[in-house]
């Protein structure tokens, strides 16, 4: 295969890297793409030890980390994007860098730009390790029908994943840097436990935290604990859950199947996280130049409006102008009432008239962050202490 | 019918080991920490009065040495200092007028070895491996049976690495180690950073065989080369500047501080066999700033030099820690049971 049919090799998150996604970077860029939807554990050790084994990652902000301590990915020159100036910037007021500060744990911003010490660090550099290409703030999912077990008036708060009223019918990710972050929420909101920085944990807190949960899991709290985020949709739908981990397109996905869920705005704030391109270090030549198209690519507006659609926001919204019509940027981005009919990508209706998306406007929700995904300082310590929860 | 009893040599201290072993082993280090300086002249004759022993034991111990390309032969009498081959001039100077304390030729040289210590570095190497990865028991027995050694040798071994910081004991008194942990890694380097610096203004205030030339050389030509560093490479850099520099000390307790503290340079090394070494590593750059304000008569600035140091290695290693949390942990031996 000569280098100019070779495809590019794009490894990483599935949510990311559908066929609808793929088909149509082929069609704007014209070569390509060989696409491996990968996720957590299995998608950071292939990244630390294969590096040689994709071009492009897309991955979680603080899979970034790992990638460029291993030396797994090379900084991408931000003069050879595009889109630069738009990404994280809405308007000359809004520069959504600095709200990235919002919320514990370590924001993407504080791993995202190459230091002069070869580190990386918040301040601002012509080199990024990651290119920030989606984000979101997430919380837990619930069926409507537990408001019978809620008190008048009662808010909705994470402290419900660890509420007796329904024990054995949560289930939680597995995932263990999300799976930790939401269970520290849960358990300091009901005031079982109370941690210093809930954004980083110290080895007496992980191990009171998962004593804690293997003391649940023995009373049969957890009814399961998923991998895959469609998982989590048929546990919802059939499977005997009320109360969950949840990510953005599982609720699209039960709201296309007809699952009534809805997404919890916790008084104690979201958890946040986001993805983005990276490029291997063994990368070079014509595919260097390819990822960097595909990067430049993702920035351009359709894939952005695209992920709208599913209630994820792009890194760079400003140039989703052409893509969005006013009505769906005021639905997803403004968190406005629908003017009319808010339609996800296959043409179905995901909310009438009237109807508003939980949490307000994106400005409003990047300020209630409660942590951002991390992986902590004692992470190689957690994930150890999570297996035994998991095993237990 | 009664069994046979084993008489095993494991119950009683084992056989000195060969006069020429010893001398061997004596030489070998001098050379490796640089006591020796590059291109002076070894004769048989003093290396047989430092050591206490005959001349014949010194000549195979030389002609190892030179197979092992640390020494060389050359036009005179003798051999030549030469570890990095660059045939230096002769220094013929009188082995006394080193003044190489005794004591290393009794530690070094000649002490009886016993059956601990043949099987401590191994079984320290095993138990280092694993620390990352979790908490685990150590069973004596499992040591016994792998390496066919007695209790009583497995527990000296154990109390050792106690003494060295290297595992502890629970509640119910049973051995364990690791994890390692971040907090292991700042208090490790914390301490470090306090300790070596210490060391070595205590060492340069005195007189010193210590070549820092020579240790800046050895960085330079690493500098020179497009390959990625070697991990021997790495150790030898170490060895200079975290190990010969305090060992020259002449506080014991300060010396034995310091080893306690350096657990982190294992993790370093895990992480260098997983993922290699670039041709470039931070630590050339900060090992030289020590080096050359050594040579140029500045303890003070290469001490401070030592401490920046040590904290950009201890943010790298912590770093360093957390990818290991996605590396499956090594095959390890029985005798480590993880208990978490």
């Amino acid at each position: 295969m000569s280098e100019n049919d070779r495809p590019l090799r794009v490894m990483g998150t599935p949510d990311t890297l559908t066929d609808t996604i793929r088909e149509r970077a082929e069609n704007d860029l014209g070569f390509a793409l060989h696409v491996e939807p990968l996720d957590g554990l299995a998608l950071q050790q292939r990244t630390v030890m294969n590096p040689d084994s994709f071009d492009v990652l897309d991955h979680w902000s603080l899979s970034t980390e790992l990638a460029w301590t291993a030396r797994a990915i090379r900084p991408i020159d931000t003069g050879a994007i595009g889109a630069w100036r738009d990404v994280l910037r809405l308007d000359d007021t809004h520069d959504l860098l600095d709200h990235l500060k919002v919320g514990k744990g370590v924001s993407p911003r504080e791993i995202l730009f190459v230091q002069p010490d070869g580190l990386l660090g918040p301040e601002p550099t012509s080199e990024v390790a990651m290119m920030p290409t989606i984000y979101h703030f997430d919380s837990f999912g619930y069926s409507p029908s537990i408001s019978v077990d809620l008190e008048h008036g009662e808010q909705e708060s994470w402290g419900w994943m660890l509420d007796d009223r329904w024990r054995g019918r949560v289930a939680l990710t597995a995932h263990p840097p999300i799976g930790i972050i939401e269970m520290a929420l849960s358990a300091e909101a009901k005031g079982l436990m109370h941690f210093s920085d809930v954004g980083n944990l110290s080895i007496e807190e992980i191990d009171d935290l998962v004593a804690l949960l293997i003391d649940y899991k023995r009373k049969r709290h957890f009814r399961a604990f998923w991998e895959a985020a469609s998982h989590s949709v048929d546990l919802m739908q059939g499977g005997g859950v009320l109360i969950e981990s949840m990510w953005p397109q599982a609720f699209q996905s039960l709201n296309d199947l007809g699952v009534p869920v809805r997404q919890a705005v916790p008084r104690e704030g979201t958890r946040a996280w986001m993805d983005g391109l990276s490029v291997s270090s063994r990368c070079e030549g014509l595919q260097l130049e390819r990822a960097y198209a595909f990067i430049n690519w993702w920035l351009s507006g359709w894939p952005g409006a695209h992920v709208a659609r599913f209630g994820v926001y792009t890194a760079a919204p400003n140039r989703l102008a052409q893509f969005l019509t006013d009505n769906e940027w005021l639905y997803w981005y403004g968190g406005e009432p629908a003017s009319a009919d808010i339609r996800d990508n296959f043409g179905k209706i995901v909310a009438r008239p009237g109807e508003m998306r939980a949490g307000g406007s994106f400005i409003e929700r990047m300020e209630n962050v409660a942590v951002w995904n991390t992986f902590m300082d004692e992470y190689n310590y957690l994930i150890r202490r999570w297996h035994d929860f998991m095993e237990a | 019918m009664k069994r046979p009893i084993e008489h095993s040599s494991e119950t009683t201290p084992a056989a000195p080991p060969p006069l020429y072993e010893r001398v061997h082993n004596g030489l070998h280090r001098l050379i490796e920490r640089q006591m020796l300086p590059i291109g002076f002249v070894l004769l048989e004759g003093p290396i047989a009065d430092y050591f206490g022993v005959s001349r014949v034991p010194v000549r195979r111990a030389l002609v190892e040495l030179a197979q092992a390309g640390l020494i060389h032969k050359f036009r005179g009498r003798g051999y030549l200092v030469d570890p990095h081959g660059s045939k230096p001039a002769p220094l013929r100077i009188d082995f006394r007028s080193l003044g190489l304390p005794g004591s290393l030729a009794n530690a070094w040289g000649s002490r009886r070895h016993y059956t601990w210590q043949r099987r401590y570095d191994d079984i320290a190497g095993d138990i280092a491996r694993c620390l990352p990865f979790g908490t685990y028991r150590i069973r004596e027995s499992g040591i016994c049976e792998r390496y066919n050694i007695s209790r009583t040798v497995v527990r000296e071994v154990l109390t050792r690495l106690m003494t060295r910081g290297l595992i502890d004991k629970d509640q119910r008194s049973h051995w364990i180690c690791g994890p390692f942990t971040a907090r292991s890694n700042d208090e490790q380097y914390g301490m470090r950073m306090i300790l070596e610096p210490a060391a070595l203004i205590e060492v340069v205030g005195r007189d010193h065989r210590l070549d820092f030339k020579a240790m800046l050389a050895r960085l330079e030509q690493a500098r020179r080369q497009s390959r990625p560093l070697s991990l021997k490479q790495i150790a030898s850099f170490e060895l200079d500047l975290h190990m010969a520099l305090p060992d020259a000390c002449t506080n014991a307790r300060l010396r034995s501080a310091i080893v306690q503290n350096q657990l982190p340079l294992n993790i370093n090394r895990t992480f260098y066999s997983h993922f290699g070494a670039t041709h470039d590593e931070p630590l050339l750059d900060e090992h030289e700033h020590v080096l050359s304000a050594l040579i140029a008569g500045q303890p003070e600035k290469a001490a401070a030099a030592l401490a920046d140091h040590l904290d950009a290695a201890r943010q790298r290693s912590r770093a360093r820690l957390k990818v290991l949390a996605v590396v499956a942990e090594p095959d390890l031996p029985e005798f480590l049971e993880r208990v978490h």
